[in-house]
């Protein structure tokens, strides 16, 4: 029973329990328990949070990419912008500049990252897919000519390992800076995806377009403002990366993009836009943690792994439209 | 004069592409006029010839996916998973070639169908389908290789003659690779132009209510499409043995699904659906064929090649869209103005 409005005429309560945040909820739960009864160490809070830092960089592009899916678009040169921010934040210190003027140049120029796809995307009208493949290249050729083979590194000893500065204690489990930045971030992005008017018009453009411009709404400005904070975040999450990594190559990242796509998918984000969920996003980020390190610690082997995130992608999506599946059978 | 200045007005992205490649030549002649001097001529035009085959291979499957407002991520992973399966045949049971090329088809075709099954009949978007299937068959085929790669010695004598030997063309040798892909291409040409299957596929891409109306099984054309598109990666996966020499589980096909989505797109293949030519994909490959080539050949150092490359295919995007938006206008004013002239 759907309502005039799209929502469910049904109680609050039933209206909850429909959610598509109940899919990789459940499978969460699923592997949590699966990996938590394979393994001792994956009962241990402490040792989850260690290993799971290296992922939260790739959720935070993850929350962005959100927004931008929504508004039926995508971003595949996140990872590459990510790359040549670091890249530029580390040539930069390098090149004599203290360390705390390299980092807003890092975080500038993944903006600049985001102004080209933007410009490109929004103002000329150019499919986004296809803009990013091609900036995907230039981002990371960038970083190649720079660095070529060799990596960058011997940065300040306060800017190595940002993540293991713990912000709280809980006993032995350290809560870093990282996984509580991507939290706050993810908590920021709720309220501007599903409170503010910025991620109405987001969801607008990504619904219809044309009606998006006939209720005057600047679809173009929304565009550029979503690359351009895609392209901030993800210079926020490169130079993360670098601060774990302690150097920076021209293949941070590679291939990752899929990655980012499959958590905001298996998040429930509907890929033709108009419909996109932070809790999703982020439920299905962790899931995608519980997984890697699951299988990791469950000496599950890395190319097996790939096969059960494959199937794990296709199953989130099978299940909760079986119903949906069974007519469009029938229908055309 | 009319009517060969309506022949370039209606293929305009094609002639576009064309004017990209020559450029593209013109600019490393003056850079480097001893490129296209006599010796070195012949070895550009064959590095070229090699890398178009594969590509173009797949991209003619690619343009119908596209055609039908679809896309097709698990193309890399598929061949990859195809000529691992025909490579194990090879090491461990003695295939001669012939068997190893209908395993491969059969198994890409396979995988095709799972990919067409599920976005035709169960309606679920393309890109998370093959999002999902391109991580499955890649971790399928480090399953079934065990992570090892089936080397040059352990495939059927004869595999890379394919590659060494061809038609004599002038000066230029041809290699039966190309030669294969060419004829493919020609087949698609003719399916596409004039049987029904082919018409179907872009009646159900421009508007698939008005096709299911007209009395299309849109489904079937659908599912149809991505299993040809799995035997095309069962083919691409042999000439990829062929052209590399061995079979690498995380290696072969790696990245194929970007290179050619773009070759795809420069050629001409709207992204909306319904429109794209099997002469502009051609075009398309040929032009990332000579920007890889050239780069190379010009002296660019190996460290700017990716850059060069990304901004190429940029560019390629804003001249076609410059271009395309220039003819609609000219097209526009002379509605205009046939419209005034009838009153």
């Amino acid at each position: 029973m759907k309502g005039l409005d799209g929502r469910s005429k049904r109680g609050k309560l039933s209206a909850v329990f429909s959610r598509r945040e109940w899919v990789p909820f459940g499978l969460l739960l699923a592997t949590l328990i699966v990996s938590a009864s394979l393994s001792e160490s994956f009962r241990d809070l402490a040792y989850l949070l260690r290993t799971t830092t290296r992922y939260m960089e790739l959720g935070m592009t993850a929350l962005t990419m959100t927004l931008i899916v929504s508004a039926g678009m995508i971003d595949l040169s996140v990872p590459a912008t990510m790359c040549c921010s670091a890249t530029v934040a580390a040539l930069a210190f390098h090149a004599g500049l203290p360390m705390e003027a390299a980092i807003p140049l890092g975080l500038l120029t993944g903006l600049a990252c985001g102004a080209v796809n933007g410009l490109l995307i929004a103002y000329l009208n150019l499919p986004s897919m296809i803009v990013t493949i091609g900036t995907m290249s230039v981002f990371r050729g960038i970083s190649q000519i720079f660095i070529g083979d060799k990596s960058l590194g011997k940065f300040p000893e306060w800017f190595n390992s940002i993540e293991k500065i713990p912000v709280f204690m809980i006993g032995k489990a350290r809560f870093g800076v990282t996984i509580l930045a991507f939290i706050l971030l993810a908590f920021a992005f709720y309220l501007v995806l599903h409170k503010t008017g910025f991620g109405r018009k987001v969801l607008a453009v990504g619904a219809n377009e044309q009606a998006a411009i006939f209720s005057s709404v600047n679809t173009r400005r929304v565009k550029l403002q979503l690359f351009l904070l895609s392209g901030f975040v993800s210079g926020i999450a490169g130079l993360l990366t670098m601060s774990r990594l302690l150097l920076v190559r021209y293949d941070m990242n590679l291939n990752s993009e899929i990655d980012v796509v499959a958590m905001v998918l298996l998040g429930g984000a509907e890929i033709s836009g108009g419909n996109g969920s932070i809790i999703g996003t982020f439920i299905a980020v962790l899931l995608v943690i519980v997984l890697k390190t699951g299988l990791i610690v469950a000496n599950v082997t890395s190319d097996a792994q790939m096969f059960m995130m494959g199937l794990i992608l296709l199953l989130s999506i099978i299940i909760p439209n079986i119903g949906k599946l069974v007519q469009g059978f029938r229908d055309r | 004069m009319k009517e060969a200045r309506r022949f370039v007005t209606q293929n305009v992205k094609e002639f576009v592409t064309l004017a990209f490649i020559l450029l593209i030549y013109l600019v490393a002649g003056v850079l480097r006029p001893e490129v296209l001097s006599g010796g070195r001529m012949a070895g550009v035009v064959n590095s070229v010839l090699l890398w178009t085959p594969l590509n173009l291979t797949m991209a003619l499957g690619m343009m119908m996916v596209v055609i039908m407002r679809g896309i097709d991520l698990s193309i890399g992973s598929n061949v990859a998973l195809s000529a691992m399966v025909a490579g194990i045949l090879f090491r461990d049971h003695g295939a001669s070639l012939w068997q190893g090329i209908v395993v491969a088809v059969a198994v890409g075709a396979a995988c095709g169908m799972i990919n067409g099954f599920l976005i035709a009949y169960l309606r679920i978007p393309p890109i998370i389908v093959t999002l999902g299937t391109m991580n499955a068959y890649r971790g399928l085929t480090f399953i079934i290789s065990q992570g090892k790669q089936v080397t040059g010695y352990e495939l059927p004598p004869g595999t890379t003659d394919f590659v060494a030997e061809g038609v004599r063309l002038g000066g230029v040798l041809i290699p039966w690779l190309v030669v294969i892909s060419l004829l493919l291409a020609l087949v698609f040409y003719l399916i596409l132009k004039y049987t029904h299957f082919g018409r179907e596929v872009y009646a159900v891409g421009s508007n698939r209510e008005a096709a299911y109306l007209r009395g299309i099984n849109c489904k079937k054309t659908e599912f149809l499409v991505f299993t040809i598109v799995g035997a095309l990666c069962g083919i691409t996966a042999m000439m990829s043995a062929s052209r590399f020499g061995y079979i690498n589980p995380s290696n072969t096909g790696k990245g194929l699904e970007f290179v050619v989505i773009s070759a795809t797109i420069i050629g001409g293949v709207s992204v909306n659906g319904g429109k794209g030519t099997v002469v502009g994909v051609l075009l398309g490959c040929l032009l990332l064929g000579t920007v890889n080539t050239m780069i190379a050949n010009v002296g660019i150092p190996g460290t700017v090649q990716l850059f060069t490359y990304g901004l190429i295919i940029v560019t390629a995007l804003l001249v076609d869209r410059i271009v395309l938006s220039l003819d609609s206008k000219r097209r526009m004013a002379q509605q205009v103005a046939g419209k005034e002239a009838l009153r």
